[in-house]
C-alpha cells in the first residue's frame, strides 16, 4: 500500500467521544505502508477506565479498553497519537 | 441512476420497504434542499445494489432545512453502495459492500441516531465517517456500536475504519471491531482415493 496509512480510528478537531471496548486488529493483512490503530488529532482527549462517564458538548474525548492488536514488528504502528 | 425523490411540500415523507429488491441507483435520495421531514422512512430486509462504485444504496444527505429523524434502515444487503443519510436515523444490521468513500456516511444534524450490528466490508475509503454537526440542535445524539467493519488496504489512499471529522457534538462509540483481512486463496481440494481404505474386517 506504498506510504499510505491504515487508520483504524482516526479524529479531527472532535469532541466529546466516548470510545469504549471497541477492537482494533491488523492479523498482518497489512504488508506495506503504515498502520496507526486510533489517531486523534486536535481532540481533546483523557483517558478512562471509567465506562459511566457522561458526555458534554466540547468535553474531553474517553478512551478506554481499546485492543489494538500487534502487526508483525517490522511494520511501523502507532497505537495512539494524541495531539489535541 | 433511478431513485425515489420527492420534493413536494408534503408535510412528512414516510417511504416502507420491505423484502424488495432495489436494483440498480439510490433506494431513497434528497439530495440538495427539503422543505418537509425526512422521517419515518423504513427499509428493511431489501436488497439495494448500485452498478458501480459510487452510487448510494439510500442517501439521505443533504442541506436539511428540517431534520431527518426516525428513519429505520434495518437488515439489508447493500452492495455496490452506500448510505449518506443525516443523523437522525436508525441504521442497524445491514451489510454494506461496495467501493468508493464511505460505507456510512453521516452528515447535518438531526436528532438521536444509531449505527449498530453493521458489517461493512473491504472497499470503501471510510468505513464510517462522520462529519460536523451544523445544525446545532440539542439532539445530536450519537451511538456507534457493535459495527464490523473490514478495513481497505489501499495503495493511492489513506484509509479509514472509523472517522470523524470535525464532530464536536458528541459520540458513543462502543464495542465495534475494526479489522484487517486478507482473503484467503481459494484452493478448492477435492477428496481423492489416494489413500486406501483399510480392509474390512471379516
Amino acid at each position: 500500500m506504498g506510504a499510505y496509512t491504515a487508520y483504524g480510528l482516526y479524529a479531527a478537531g472532535a469532541a466529546g467521544l466516548m470510545i469504549d471496548h471497541n477492537r482494533i486488529s491488523d492479523p498482518g493483512a497489512l504488508t506495506g505502508g503504515g498502520f496507526t490503530a486510533v489517531s486523534m488529532n486536535a481532540t481533546p482527549t483523557a483517558s478512562s477506565s471509567s465506562t459511566t462517564s457522561t458526555r458534554a458538548a466540547a468535553s474531553p474525548t474517553f478512551i478506554s479498553s481499546i485492543w489494538p492488536t500487534a502487526p508483525p514488528a517490522s511494520r511501523s504502528r502507532t497505537t495512539s497519537s494524541p495531539t489535541g | 441512476m433511478s431513485h425515489f425523490h420527492s420534493a413536494g411540500t408534503a408535510a412528512s415523507l414516510a417511504v416502507t420497504f420491505q423484502n424488495t429488491s432495489v436494483p440498480t441507483g439510490s433506494g431513497i435520495q434528497h439530495g440538495g434542499r427539503v422543505y418537509y421531514p425526512v422521517a419515518n422512512n423504513t427499509i428493511r430486509l431489501s436488497t439495494l445494489t448500485g452498478a458501480a462504485g459510487g452510487y448510494y444504496g439510500l442517501s439521505l444527505a443533504g442541506n436539511f432545512t428540517v431534520p431527518a429523524q426516525s428513519n429505520t434502515f434495518a437488515q439489508n444487503s447493500i452492495s455496490n453502495a452506500s448510505i449518506a443519510v443525516a443523523n437522525g436515523t436508525n441504521i442497524t444490521s445491514n451489510t454494506i459492500s461496495g467501493a468508493g468513500a464511505a460505507g456510512i456516511s453521516l452528515s447535518q444534524t438531526g436528532g438521536p441516531t444509531t449505527v449498530a450490528a453493521n458489517v461493512i466490508l473491504a472497499g470503501f475509503q471510510y468505513g464510517i465517517s462522520v462529519g460536523a454537526q451544523n445544525g446545532g440542535s440539542a439532539n445530536t445524539d450519537l451511538w456507534i456500536g457493535s459495527n464490523t467493519i473490514v478495513g481497505t488496504v489501499s495503495s493511492s489512499n489513506d484509509t479509514y475504519g472509523l472517522y470523524f471529522n470535525g464532530l464536536t457534538s458528541g459520540a458513543t462509540v462502543h464495542n465495534n471491531s475494526i479489522v484487517y483481512r486478507a482473503q484467503a486463496p481459494w484452493a478448492p481440494t477435492r477428496l481423492t482415493a489416494s489413500t486406501p481404505r483399510a480392509p474390512r474386517a471379516s
